[in-house]
């Protein structure tokens, strides 16, 4: 059985118990938003690690 | 694994594009649907040339635990962009099995890429997607589009002289 760290379940998990979708991206360099402010989404950017 | 088309190969080479892929971890609660867009940073534009998607999973708020896979066409998205008709790609074993070949282009407000993705199931759903892409600066995208509209030309005319028997 795959699981994620507490503490990213953690950053997920406040989002998606109001209902709103996750988006976790893994590099920069793409702009990702909600289309509206209607649209439950959030997107979190990539983790800093490495040469980025 | 996809293979750079080889009809961009000379563009990488002329144009100087750069490759890289992005991926995203997609968490959807149940009962879900929203809309989203896919741009790029002011000055530069991205060309995707491939799409891969995940299974999608069942995840546990709870425990953190990812699971099952869903075989379902209640979880997926739509998509459209200025060389995509609007669309929807259920997550389904023959889109998440092959990927998805694609060609859109996006680049500031001009080029961007809508997206909705959506959960009709009563789970919390975890997948990831994985996009193929150049990047490159806004003002070649003229520039490519040329380069692609010369190769038809150049097909095209080559088949109307043999229409017209020059070739013997």
């Amino acid at each position: 059985m795959v699981r994620i760290n507490d503490k990213l379940k953690e950053q997920i998990n406040k989002h998606l118990l109001k209902g709103k979708g996750v988006i976790i991206q893994t590099n920069e360099g793409l702009v990702i938003e909600p289309k509206t402010s209607a649209d439950k989404l959030v997107v979190i950017p990539p983790r800093r690690r490495g040469g980025q | 694994m996809p293979m750079i088309p080889e009809i961009l190969i000379p563009l990488i080479f002329k144009l100087g594009l750069k490759h890289w892929r992005d991926t995203w971890v997609v968490i959807l609660p149940p009962n879900y649907s929203a809309q989203f867009v896919s741009t790029s940073p002011k000055g530069k534009a991205i060309l995707n040339y491939y799409i891969k998607i995940s299974k999608p999973r069942i995840y546990n708020p709870t425990t953190g635990e990812i699971g099952d896979v869903i075989i379902s066409d209640d979880v997926g998205g739509y998509r459209m962009s200025t060389l995509d008709k609007w669309h929807r790609f259920p997550f389904v074993e023959s889109i998440y099995d092959e990927g998805l070949g694609d060609f859109t282009i996006t680049g500031e407000n001009q080029y961007e890429c809508t997206y909705t993705m959506y959960n009709y199931t009563s789970y919390y759903v975890f997948f990831t997607v994985t996009t193929f892409l150049f990047e490159f600066p806004v003002e070649y995208v003229d520039e490519i589009k040329k380069y692609f509209r010369g190769i038809a030309e150049f097909f095209l005319s080559q088949a109307e002289k043999s229409q017209r028997g020059e070739y013997g």
